[in-house]
């Protein structure tokens, strides 16, 4: 009896250990991911400027969103406004919409008295608390402003202008946070403004002319100019022949992801191209990091590294899809004017680059639903759509979702629907078949497919022969249902795997080795088959 | 097993299983066999839970393409509409379903509004309320039902012009002559605060100073609203003062705006001193007067107008007099200097200056011819002043300053000043702060003058007396 009752205790302690043990693992876990958050934090620095908690005068972004147009003044009763007045009524103009902004979203007036005057406050304030009832809380932001002077009175206190584009955007959220309608307007609208007080106010203004609102399609791309990718029906041509994308997604082998611009090499970009041109590519696919490209302000320094590449590329023959708003997930509407700016100081540079192929305006836009609603995702997307024909009328645009079902969503906004897949290639085929019934019209490629040749337990991994079986597999597919191309992660094995981009060993393990050519530059078993027919 | 059970005998043994047993029984079979499946159970709830949240951390969430159960939406809306009305949207639907949830938005003046409504028999009607509608301007409404959307657009018109007029008057002042003026803004608006439609007429109406009151002596103005406003400019005629200003539009009229119109420049200043010689007595004043200052219209400066009397001394120092207008004249005192001198007057006024005035301040005899001694003690000499007399025979003032210059024998000098007390001043040179020898000294009073000379001894050293 004794004896069975220390038996029975002794499997009690084993299970007691086992459970400790396996806390102790998920504790390991557990700090090894707090230390390598520390790392990443402590290795990019901080932006003294957060420290200080400086009210600016002037609304740091939203001055740049405004444009004036050249005055037309009434002639017989006006003179010159001077630049630091323009100045003081840009910020004035700017602020009172953003504080209309806040008293809806507040569902009460809330400082318009700063920024309105008179009748013009009496009636906003009216209005804004007409809404208070409302189930739908709104927000609303300004991506930007073109203003025409038409009156600047000779005691300098009253101004008189025109907003030829009052382009806002609106999100109604209801009760549910997925229900959420984005709206977008552009408006023209005549203001009186006048000083009272030492500040400028709304002292009365109109909403004029045609309104436009979002849900139209983006206009059709102008083209094709000459030596650009242009669409024909479901496949994609270049000089009037059938251009089958045939391509591979690229950083450096020693410089990937943040690392790439930052530390971007002319040399090593020609050295890396050739070796595309050598296994039989005809395009590549790079990303655009909205924060390494200096955001709202674009850097000159990167813009003239990304025409370097896209040189580079067209002197090896290779078309460019490029990637934009990279490592960027928050769309809240508050950010759209930001990012109107960063699209308008990088798009028009390349509007007439014939060695682009098409603009990709996110990739794994599907995933951002995880930080944003759906419809404020899409939304975004169309907004950047829209944004991106009319900067460069002469590019595809497309959409570079995670998977084949997310690519339906959006398909008519895009020039071809792109797409990646990880998945087994034997569903791959099925996959491809529902799409194209739901998008029978436009070509497909498929912009992100591959294997890791990292060797472990780890699941995506695999050996190099089986990478091959794998592309080979997805070819198979891709040809049978004559899509209009493909793209491979990656170009290159990695040496160096940013601690901000995988945190964990096995995981840097696992992406360091999903390139067609090694390190050394030699090509694996798989990348042969890339330039297939 | 009892000696588990009883304390003390089975210490040992309890102390080598871990734990004191907590039943008697040692817990029921089948709890020891749960046991062994809970903590299985906890591990993989663990492990699993770990997995689950990073697979879903890391997978994109699906995108909601809902099919649309309508294919096409209108929405029947008047064109246009009074500030302040109710608004009806009637929104179809074709094909007439019910039950699809219609997203309405009314992009007006002052923001958005939006509602929502259910399709009743392919219809749904969503009242925009009078609050809203207050605000006048194009309004965009659009319509969403799933993917499926559509716009109208209506205008929201203002009423009539009502009491106050918003008119803004400025510069508030003006110089006369008609290159200047003022310049009044007028925004009609309604009784809902929205200004009104452009080509609204307005008449602006300004009295000029000087020429009555009747409607025949205005002047009037007609103009029409263009972006939101109308605007006029008022010149200035020959004659200052008040200026007024007004707006109508309909029934509605401004408050009067008044604007001050100036006097110009002045056409020419002159300049009267009397009397034009004085003596140099330090006490008598001699008035500065400008003649009328007035602009080209005869317009006279206004009161507290600043007017500037420069003088000028022989000595070529200069002095300001400030002074300011009343009735187009300034005026100021000049009191004379105590030594004779000539000093030449302007007044400035207006970036303007009046022709030079000379004003002569004469030497008086203020007192008889005095004497100057030198008196010589141990190590010191002492110059004495007086008694000096006046022309009526007193004692001069106390502390009447007398001026001694002390000359060494190379011509360098020293000025000193002593005060007079009862008609005699004296002045102490000791021999240690000048060098030995033979000075010459002079003593002034008010312009009469003694002279002498005197030795100054060496200075006796404390240490040995000599």
């Amino acid at each position: 009896m004794g004896e069975s009752l220390m038996i029975q205790k002794h499997k009690l302690k084993r299970i007691i250990g086992i459970l400790l043990l396996a806390l102790v693992v998920a504790g390991f876990f557990g700090v090894m991911a707090l230390v390598s958050q520390v790392i990443v934090i402590t290795g990019t620095g901080a932006n003294p400027a957060l420290a200080l908690n400086v009210v600016p005068t002037v609304p740091l972004d939203l001055v740049k969103r405004v444009v004036w147009l050249p005055d037309e003044l009434v002639a017989s009763a006006s003179r010159p406004l001077e630049p630091v007045v323009r100045q003081e009524i840009t910020g004035a103009y700017l602020r009172a919409w953003a504080q209309l902004g806040v008293s809806y979203q507040m569902r009460s007036p809330y400082g318009l008295a700063t920024y309105f005057g008179g009748p013009a406050l009496t009636q906003v304030t009216g209005v804004v608390s007409a809404t208070v009832d409302s189930p739908w809380r709104l927000k609303q932001s300004s991506i930007s402003h073109a203003l025409v002077l038409t009156f600047y009175s000779d005691d300098g206190a009253t101004v008189a202008f025109t907003d030829r584009d009052a382009h806002l955007v609106q999100q109604f959220v209801g009760k549910n946070r997925d229900d959420t309608h984005i709206v977008e307007t552009a408006s023209v609208y005549d203001v009186v403004m006048v000083q009272e007080e030492g500040r400028w106010r709304i002292r009365s203004w109109r909403r004029q002319g045609p309104v436009t609102v979002a849900g139209t399609l983006p206009p059709e791309p102008q083209g094709p100019m000459p030596g650009a990718v242009a669409v024909a029906g479901d496949q994609l041509v270049l000089d009037g022949q059938v251009f089958p994308v045939r391509g591979a997604n690229y950083y450096p082998s020693a410089t990937p992801w943040m690392l790439f611009w930052e530390n971007y090499d002319a040399a090593q970009t020609a050295a890396d191209l050739a070796k595309a041109r050598e296994l039989g590519l005809n395009s590549v696919r790079i990303f655009v990091p909205f924060t390494d490209f200096g955001g709202e302000t674009v850097d000159p320094r990167q813009r003239e590294h990304l025409h370097d590449f896209l040189t580079q590329a067209g002197t090896h023959g290779l078309k460019v899809i490029v990637t934009l708003f990279d490592h960027r997930t928050d769309h809240d509407i508050a950010t759209w004017g930001a990012d109107d700016l960063h699209l308008k100081g990088l798009i028009p540079e390349f509007a007439w680059n014939p060695n682009i192929l098409a603009w990709d305006l996110k990739n794994e836009a599907d995933r951002d639903a995880a930080y944003n609603t759906v419809a404020l995702n899409q939304a975004w997307l169309a907004h950047v759509a829209r944004s991106v024909r009319q900067l460069d009328p002469h590019h595809l645009v497309t959409i570079g979702w995670s998977t084949p079902e997310a690519a339906v969503a959006l398909a008519d906004v895009v020039d071809f629907v792109s797409y990646h897949s990880y998945g087994d290639p034997a569903k791959y085929g099925a996959q491809l078949a529902s799409l194209r019934a739901a998008v029978p019209a436009k070509p497909l490629v498929l912009s992100e497919y591959g294997r890791s040749t990292w060797d472990w337990f780890w699941p995506a991994s695999t050996t190099e022969a089986r990478q091959a079986e794998y592309v080979a597999a997805i070819l198979a597919e891709q040809r049978a249902y004559q899509t209009a191309g493909e793209l491979i992660w990656a170009l290159f094995d990695f040496t160096n795997v940013p601690l901000g981009e995988y945190r964990f060993p096995w995981q840097k393990a696992v992406q360091a080795h999903w390139g067609m050519l090694r390190t050394d530059g030699s090509p694996k078993p798989a990348a042969p088959l890339l330039a297939a027919p | 097993m009892a000696d588990l059970l009883e304390g003390g005998k089975g210490s040992k043994q309890r102390m080598r299983i871990g734990w004191p047993r907590r039943t008697a029984g040692g817990g029921s079979p089948r709890w020891r066999r749960a046991r062994w499946w809970v903590a299985a159970a906890l591990v993989l709830v663990l492990a699993g839970s770990a997995v689950f949240m990073g697979v879903r951390r890391f997978t994109a969430k699906p995108l909601l393409v809902p099919e649309p159960a309508v294919v096409a939406l209108t929405i029947g809306a008047p064109a246009i509409l009074s500030a302040g009305a109710p608004l009806t949207l009637t929104i179809s639907a074709q094909p007439p379903v019910s039950g699809t949830t219609v997203f309405v938005t009314a992009q007006g003046t002052d923001g958005p509004i939006a509602r929502t409504g259910k399709l009743v028999a392919g219809e749904v009607q969503v009242v925009i309320p009078p609050q809203w509608t207050q605000a006048a301007g194009a309004v965009m409404v659009q319509a969403t039902a799933g993917t499926v959307s559509t716009q109208t657009a209506l205008v929201i018109v203002p009423g009539a012009a009502v009491n106050p007029l918003f008119a803004l008057t400025g510069p508030r002042s003006a110089p006369v002559g008609g290159d200047d003026g003022t310049m009044v803004v007028a925004v009609p608006v309604d009784s809902f605060g929205n200004a009104a439609n452009d080509g609204t007429v307005v008449v602006i109406r300004a009295q000029q100073p000087g020429r009555g009151t009747t409607a025949a002596a205005q002047d009037l103005f007609l103009r029409t609203t263009s972006n939101l406003f109308a605007a006029v400019r008022v010149a200035t005629r020959t004659i200052a003062g008040a200026l007024t200003a007004a707006a109508t539009s309909g029934n509605a009229h401004s408050p009067g705006q008044t604007v001050r119109v100036t006097p110009g420049t002045p056409l020419t200043v002159t300049l009267v001193a009397d009397p034009r010689q004085a003596p140099a007595d330090g006490e008598t004043t001699v008035l500065l007067q400008t003649g009328r200052l007035a602009d080209r219209f005869h317009n006279p400066l206004l009161d507290g107008a600043y007017v500037a009397f420069v003088v000028t001394g022989s000595d070529g120092t200069r002095r300001w007099l400030p002074a300011s207008t009343l009735d187009g004249r300034a005026s100021t005192v000049l009191r004379a200097s105590l030594e004779p001198t000539t000093q030449v007057v302007r007044a400035l006024v207006a970036g303007m200056a009046s022709a030079p005035v000379t004003v002569t301040f004469t030497a008086v005899e203020m007192v008889k011819p005095f004497e100057l001694t030198a008196t010589h003690q141990d190590d010191a000499v002492v110059l004495t002043v007086g008694p000096v007399i006046g022309s009526l025979g007193q004692l001069v003032a106390d502390e009447t300053p007398v001026t001694f210059v002390i000359t060494d024998r190379y011509g360098q000098q020293q000025i000193l000043v002593a005060l007079t007390h009862y008609g005699l001043a004296s002045l102490t040179l000791y021999a240690g702060e000048k060098p030995p020898g033979i000075y010459q000294a002079e003593a002034t009073v008010a312009g009469i003058t003694a002279a002498r000379s005197f030795v100054l001894p060496d200075a006796v050293d404390p240490r040995t007396d000599r």
